[in-house]
């Protein structure tokens, strides 16, 4: 590694800190970048620079915005009665592709996760609870992924609140479009069979 | 490359990269082995559900040259304990289960007994048991296969059994209880009382299939509990963070 001079090593180990890069990758992406016009990593330079002065939480749903409250909290032609209740940005992206939901959401930033020492207080749960106490929601829909954690989440918000007047629903799981049913495991075919709907 | 095929509990994943997974696996026949799931972040096809925490699997297991990291390539899921998830509390006490044993084993340590303990307590709180007299004999079981068997036999400063005691007290130095006579010295938050004490003996010894009958009141639980998770902590000498959650969702949940 010392062959190469301390500014790029300096890069090097800068992208070694993005998850799921390595080493070799983070030097094989220094050496890119090293390569590039100056116009286009500086460009890159810059838009580092920017996400960190310009995108903050939004404080009512808690995505990433240049505004705050960011675009879809402010827009007026979503309704406010339903909240979707996602894990991160881009499940909230994901599901904002869908067109599929029209009202507002609320991020998480994470599930519970005991291990990491991930609870109830590093997630942005009281926040939920306090929209839902300003009085406007009437349903809210726990969309967390369907694995252990994000199961045992969408558990203990449907615990907290089960008091308050509101629907408190989860989303469906089941068998994906495209596939040929006797592929899927036996514990998706099952939720497949609860979740069943009228035709 | 050699191969391996042994059942194993989930004990824990992360996501590493854009689609692969770290899992940490406590298998039967190699004990705990740190494993790599190509592409099990993104596609469904391969792996489901079979590695998400707590599962029961049996996974292949190839050993990659030049790296303890083996990776998993297919998995067969035993059992899935679907209804540790719907229960807040399960799941914290799956997730602390998991995490001693986790801290407790050494890679690639085949511990049998061991395993079988994590196996049944999972079962148990699959199936809706107890879970704070779970905990204590989850506790006590590990404290007896991990060669720390607590003393309830007989006094471990005078070596003397004394029946007749209003209540005994617990030395974690020496593991075990302690008589009135000689626990002067000892915090009065160490006590337990006679029935505590006999109960606990009895949990070291009855086989697990017969350990669901022994029932806990609340007093041996509240006498017990404490003491235990201190022991098997101090023994640790680290940090159990679900321990933490555990006892925060005590207050959160109901
Ligand atoms: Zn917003
Ligand atoms: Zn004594």
């Amino acid at each position: 590694m010392s062959v190469f001079p301390p500014a790029l090593l300096r890069l090097i180990r800068n992208l070694g800190n993005l998850p799921g890069i390595g080493e070799k990758t983070a030097a094989r992406l220094a050496l890119a970048i090293l390569r590039w016009p100056e116009v286009r990593a500086k460009e890159l330079a810059q838009s580092i620079d920017e996400v960190k002065e310009k995108i903050r939480f939004c404080s009512t749903c808690f995505s990433f915005t240049e505004t705050d409250p960011c675009a879809i909290c402010a827009d007026p032609k979503r309704t406010t009665d339903a909240i979707c209740v996602v894990e991160d940005p881009g499940d909230m992206m994901a599901i904002e592709k869908s067109s599929g939901f029209k009202g507002r959401y609320h991020v998480l930033h994470g599930v519970l996760s005991p291990m990491d020492g991930v609870g109830p207080d590093e997630l942005k749960i009281k926040e939920l609870l306090l929209r839902i106490k300003s009085g406007q929601v009437k349903e809210v829909i726990l969309a967390t992924s369907p694995t252990v954690a994000g199961e045992a989440t969408a558990a203990y918000l449907a615990g907290l609140l089960q008091n308050e007047y509101i629907a408190v629903t989860r989303i469906a799981c089941g068998v994906p479009m495209g596939t040929d049913l006797k592929y899927n495991d036996e514990m998706t075919l099952r939720r497949a069979l609860e979740a069943r709907t009228k035709a | 490359m050699p191969l391996h095929k042994t059942p194993a509990i989930i004990l824990n994943h992360k996501d590493f990269g854009e689609s692969d997974k770290i899992i940490t696996l406590f298998t039967y026949s190699l004990g705990k082995i740190t494993s790599i799931a190509k592409g099990a972040k993104r596609s469904r096809k391969r792996f489901a559900n079979q590695l998400d925490l707590f599962s029961f699997v049996r996974p292949i297991l190839w050993e990659k040259q030049h790296s303890s990291l083996t990776r998993i390539d297919q998995c067969d899921l035993l059992q899935p304990f679907a209804s540790i998830r719907k229960v807040p509390e399960r799941f914290a006490y799956a997730a602390y289960f998991c995490e001693l044993v986790d801290a407790w084993v050494k890679d690639r340590d085949p511990h049998a007994e061991l395993f079988h303990l994590l196996l049944w307590a999972l079962r148990m709180v699959d199936h809706g048991a107890s879970l704070a007299p779970l905990s204590v004999i989850f506790h006590l079981r590990l404290l007896t296969i991990v060669g720390y068997a607590p003393n309830f036999i007989a006094c471990v400063t005078c070596n003397l059994w004394k029946g007749g005691q209003v209540f005994y007290s617990f030395n974690y130095e020496k593991g075990g209880i302690v008589c009135s006579d000689c626990a002067f010295n000892l915090p009065l938050k160490n006590r337990l009382s006679p029935g505590t004490v006999k109960l606990l003996s009895l949990a070291q010894k009855t086989s697990l299939a017969k350990l669901s009958r022994l029932h806990f009141s609340a007093q041996p639980l509240a006498e017990s509990a404490p003491i235990l998770e201190n022991f098997v902590h101090s023994l640790l000498g680290k940090e159990i963070k679900s321990y933490r959650f555990l006892s925060r969702s005590h207050e959160c949940i109901r």
